[in-house]
């Protein structure tokens, strides 16, 4: 794809006046990572919106405030109790794709090996989008689509809103590559919350593995009310991804990768249940 | 030229390369920074089907093609072919297609973009005819069938009787062996750029290996005579072979496209058309039947080896010749029979690739020899040290391992800096330890320096020195080699090589990028040749440079006295003076103008060669090495990692031991992507992997522990004595890794690369135990 004219707007007022002025021509850079995968012979009027203070890193009482044009680096340095995107960004491909990728980018176009809709599927994060009016995004409603596709001309991911991880909750993340800086081949995040030893509440999503991110709600369902050890959540990872369809890449046989996720999804059942009952101890 | 008593000042430095800073900084200059004055962009119209007859291509009478210029076969004022082995590729296909994307013809537009739309507006009208795509299709055929194949080039190795020594084993054991392509993925995709001259010659300048088999490959098609096709390399961003051959290709697109539009033509390929339309290396399956006494002796060594040509014959019976001679390198047995061949498929030509056939013989043969040492129920040392070629021994060709080389020194090094007779008390045999299997694995081998057999002596490779005023202002030596920098060191290693034969400063010399206009024919930048062959050669020649500027400062500054240059300096004992090299030079200069030296290479009179029969010295040297490498595999989802290299290198004398280091980290991390993960399958005719999205290589993050430690044993016959390194560094780690894979596993995996996936499809119990 090849851009035919470049503008970097200092607000994102001016940004979105620009790409409504392009109309479909438009085209908007925040990492700019994707662009190479997408089509179209057009030349494309950039709108790149580094300038437009869209970055940073906010915690309120309930959530961390990210701004969409933060980068997978600078969430990857951050730290405060409750967050664990660094996790999720510490695994994400290299750091020169770390330094340039970001938050929002990964957001609104989402592509099968996505890395963190399926984190923030678990995380229940809401989006803020900013079009003629600012409005707010659940997770569930966010993801039910192509994300792309709730964005009308003009409109802009400003923030995230990612729950702060709370005493008795446990995140897990499991991404599984051929090698380092590759796209996933399975990616597991999980959220569990565990009371005296059950678990009360479960959040567990597969990428990479299906088509889009997905949420297991039969794995969820499996693993709520039951107590939080070994056995019972290695169990529940057996079928992990039940009648759906794997995807399968690089010759990978739809067995292979049902046995990839039932590691993934056991690893990350464990890893949350671990840090929940960690914190609740 | 003995390399005995010669000291050496710079040779053997890690002297920072050269070209490092103006890389770093992104001031070299690519073949699509250099800015031409209305240059035109070309493209291709490609074929859509894999195998066909064209009937005829079809212009869409509403596009306006006379904006654009057109070349199809009847544009070509030579002959429509490419002027390499077997002469059966034309430049542009007008009956028979071959490929898929095989050029049909050429448009060049002032803008990339009209000339894709033009080519776009011109269909091809082709009959299809059945393709034949894959090497399993191949090898099915070879077994049954061979009549329905197409041969492009065969190769026997005889030694004694195969017969007689397979009669006299207490064991044979068979196994066969395959290999899938492998795409070079240099950084730089390829590219040229045609500038037509006033005298209707041709200016080339891109990104290549070769200068010197560009020119010459395209008086037939252009038909134009040699001095008027002139080349120069452009800043290259890596080859690994595959710019020897193909930007021939390239270039002669780009030539015809300029030569009948009047315009410079640039093609730059993007990484898409560059994986889908350049050569890979060869596929390749082979089949191996050795006979064994029960104390491990090898009686005979039976191979079956075969190669994948895709759909012209280009280099593949040098890559043949290259493979089949590796295929028993380094054993030491009476009775030899290797039966090799490549065979057309329709799909894009492989050509040259880093190894050129050894990294496909070395797998099997490496893998297999274990598979041997265990039948035998001997250690993999045991059995290697017992049967490995010493100083003496006969290779498969008849050639005396003499005695400067010692082979399995490089083996004890490696045994010894690995622990690996304690290591591998760790394997696990197919029983995770800790959720994880665990194994060593070892490959010995080596690997010919130079062309094959007498080539050497047939290239009359030249060097040449011109003392000339520097760009910096001051008189200096230039280095005048067609041999080209890639990434491997030959700028930098060049002015060591020259500096220590005059004697000099190395802040003297200069090496530019070569350009035919200049350099004499150093021979192709290929088969681990530059430091040995043309290192000596430009040895050779600052030896005359420096004899030269003995004679001058003697007549014009000592009274005809004798005088010695030495670190830069011209001492005249007789009547104790000195003047500097720079002085000298500079008087020099001014009187007679530049001066020019020229070496010719010369290879020893003892190298007898049969190219008909395949008998005598293969090769001028060997370099040798043994991996020692450990795995480590997840119990659960089978993922390969290589946790450790341990490597010891015989590649001669050491020019720059930081960049020798290099050349090998770089080269074990090609392997692994070889042995591990680099997959290529083909789909309706093209590379199902074209993009670096879904071709996985392996980058500085997934490589292992390596260490690396140097044997020199110089090459006596070519001062200063280097051997080769470009090559060895991919030959060995594939099959090391797979016998580790089995001491972890216990199962013997027989194709490259071995993926967790295919992993999991060859361990059905494994799957059971992770089921339940």
């Amino acid at each position: 794809m090849k851009y035919k004219e470049y503008h970097a707007p200092a607000s994102l007022s001016e940004a979105q006046n620009l790409l409504r002025c392009a109309g479909e021509a438009g085209i908007v850079i925040a990492g700019a990572t994707s662009h190479p995968f997408l089509g179209g012979k057009d030349p494309r009027i950039a709108v790149d919106l580094h300038r437009a203070g869209l970055a940073g890193i906010c915690p309120d009482q309930q959530a961390f405030v990210i701004g969409a044009m933060t980068t997978v680096a600078a969430l990857e340095t951050f730290r405060a109790r409750g967050w664990v995107l660094d996790r999720v960004a510490r695994r994400f491909v290299s750091q020169q794709i770390r330094n340039q990728s970001t938050l929002g980018g990964n957001l609104v176009r989402v592509f099968p090996w996505s890395d963190f809709p399926v984190a923030l599927i678990a995380l229940e994060a809401s989006f803020v989008i900013a079009g003629e009016s600012a409005r707010s995004l659940n997770t569930d409603d966010y993801f039910a689509t192509q994300p792309a596709k709730h964005f009308a001309i003009g409109d802009v991911l400003k923030c995230i809103h990612v729950p702060i991880l709370r005493e008795g909750q446990g995140f897990g993340y499991q991404k599984i590559t051929r090698v380092q800086a590759d796209f996933s081949q399975m990616t597991v995040a999980v959220r569990l919350t565990v009371a005296k030893h059950q678990v009360t509440d479960a959040r567990v999503v597969v990428g990479a593995g299906l088509p889009m991110p997905t949420r297991l709600s039969h794995i969820e369902e499996a693993v709520i009310g039951k107590p939080a050890t070994e056995r019972q959540l290695r169990s529940a990872a057996e079928n992990p991804l039940g009648e759906k369809r794997p995807r399968t890449v690089a010759g990978m046989s739809p067995e292979y990768v049902q046995q990839l996720a039932r590691v993934a999804v056991g690893d990350a059942l464990m890893e949350a249940a671990a840090e929940a009952q960690g914190a609740a101890s | 030229m003995q390399t005995k008593e010669i000291t050496f000042k710079h040779v053997g430095q890690g002297i920072p390369r050269r070209d490092g800073d103006e890389k770093v900084r992104g001031l070299a200059r690519y073949v699509d920074d250099l800015n031409i004055p209305d240059c035109w962009y070309g493209v291709a119209v490609r074929s859509p089907v894999a195998h066909g007859r064209l009937k005829t291509l079809r212009y869409d009478p509403a596009f306006d093609f006379d904006q654009v210029c057109v070349v199809t076969p009847e544009d070509i004022p030579g002959k429509n072919i490419v002027d390499m082995m077997g002469q059966d590729m034309p430049f542009l296909a007008h009956d028979l297609i071959r490929y898929r994307g095989e050029p049909l013809a050429l448009v060049a537009a002032p803008t990339r973009q009209l000339a894709e739309q033009a080519a776009a507006h011109i269909q091809p009208d082709i009959d299809p005819l059945e393709p034949l795509y894959t090497l399993e299709e191949v090898i099915a055929l070879h077994k049954t069938d061979r009549s329905k194949l197409d041969e492009l080039s065969a190769q026997t190795i005889i030694k004694g009787s195969v017969d007689e020594g397979l009669a006299a084993a207490d064991k044979v054991i068979e196994g066969e062996y395959w290999a899938g392509h492998q795409e070079q993925l240099y950084i730089e995709p390829q590219g040229m750029v045609a500038i037509p001259e006033k005298d209707g010659g041709v200016f080339l300048q891109g990104s290549l290996q070769c200068p010197y088999y560009i020119a010459p490959e395209l008086i037939v098609t252009l038909g134009l005579p040699l001095e008027k096709i002139r080349v120069k390399q452009a800043a290259v961003g890596g080859a690994f072979g595959g710019k020897e051959e193909f930007p021939t290709l390239v270039a002669g697109y780009c030539a015809l496209l300029a030569m009948k539009s009047g315009k410079p033509v640039k093609m730059v390929y993007d990484r898409c058309q560059d994986i889908r339309y350049s050569t890979k290396r060869h596929p390749a399956w082979m089949k191996y039947r050795v006979g064994l006494k029960n104390d491990g002796t090898i009686t005979a060594i039976h191979v079956d080896f075969v190669l994948d040509g895709g759909a012209y014959t280009t280099l593949s019976p040098v890559v043949l010749y290259r493979g089949i001679l590796h295929t028993t390198l380094g054993y030491n047995c009476e009775h030899v029979f290797v039966d090799g061949r490549v065979y057309r498929t329709h799909t894009f030509p492989d050509g040259a690739f880093r190894g050129f056939g050894a990294p496909q013989a070395i797998w099997g043969l490496e893998s297999h020899m274990q598979e041997c040492a265990d039948a035998l129920g001997m250690d993999a040392e045991v059995f290697r040290l017992k049967n490995y070629l010493r100083a003496g021994d006969k290779t498969g060709t008849g050639q005396v391992i003499s005695a400067e080389m010692d082979p399995p020194a490089v083996m004890l090094e490696t045994l010894k800096r690995s622990d690996f007779v304690n290591r591998r008390t760790l394997n696990t045999y197919g029983v995770p330890r800790d959720g994880k299997f665990f194994g060593v694995g070892v490959a010995f081998f080596g690997h010919g320096s130079g062309f094959t057999g007498d080539g050497e002596m047939r290239l009359q490779s030249k060097a040449a020195l011109d003392l000339d005023w520097l760009p910096n202002g001051k008189p200096g030596v230039n280095i005048r080699i067609s041999s080209t920098e890639m990434g491997q060191g030959t700028l930098t290693i060049m002015p060591q090589i020259a500096a220590d034969g005059l004697k000099i400063p190395m802040a003297c010399v200069d090496c530019p990028l070569p350009d035919t206009k200049y350099v004499p024919d150093s021979g192709p930048t290929v088969a681990s040749r530059t430091a040995m062959v043309v290192g000596s050669t430009v040895y050779g020649a600052a030896e005359k440079m420096k004899a030269l500027l003995e004679q001058y400062a003697s007549d014009a500054f000592f009274g005809g006295h004798p005088c010695h240059l030495e670190d830069g300096v011209l001492t005249c004992s007789a009547v104790s003076q000195s003047q500097t090299f720079e002085d000298v030079a500079r008087r020099l200069l001014e009187e007679k103008g530049m001066q020019r030296v020229v070496h010719q290479f010369k290879l020893p009179d003892t190298v007898v060669w049969d190219q008909k029969t395949f008998k005598g010295d293969s090769y001028p040297s060997y370099s040798w090495s043994a991996n020692i490498v450990e795995v480590e595999i997840d119990a659960l989802t089978l993922e390969i990692k290589l946790k450790k290299a341990t490597s010891v290198w015989d590649i001669g004398r050491l020019m720059n031991p930081v960049l020798a280091k290099g050349q090998i980290e770089g080269g074990l991390t090609q392997a692994l992507g070889y042995a591990l993960m680099e997959k290529m399958g083909i789909r309706d005719g093209l590379f199902d992997a074209d993009r670096m999205q879904t071709y996985v290589v392996p980058t500085s993050l997934d490589t292992p522990e390596f260490d690396i430690h140097f044997m020199e044993y110089p090459y006596p016959h070519a001062a200063p004595g280097a051997k080769g390194v470009g090559e060895i560094p991919m030959d060995g780690l594939a099959p090391a890794i797979a016998n580790a894979i089995k001491a972890a596993t216990g199962i013997r995996m027989n194709r490259i690369p071995i993926t967790p996936e295919s992993l999991w499809e060859a361990m059905p119990s494994t799957r059971k135990e992770i089921a339940s």
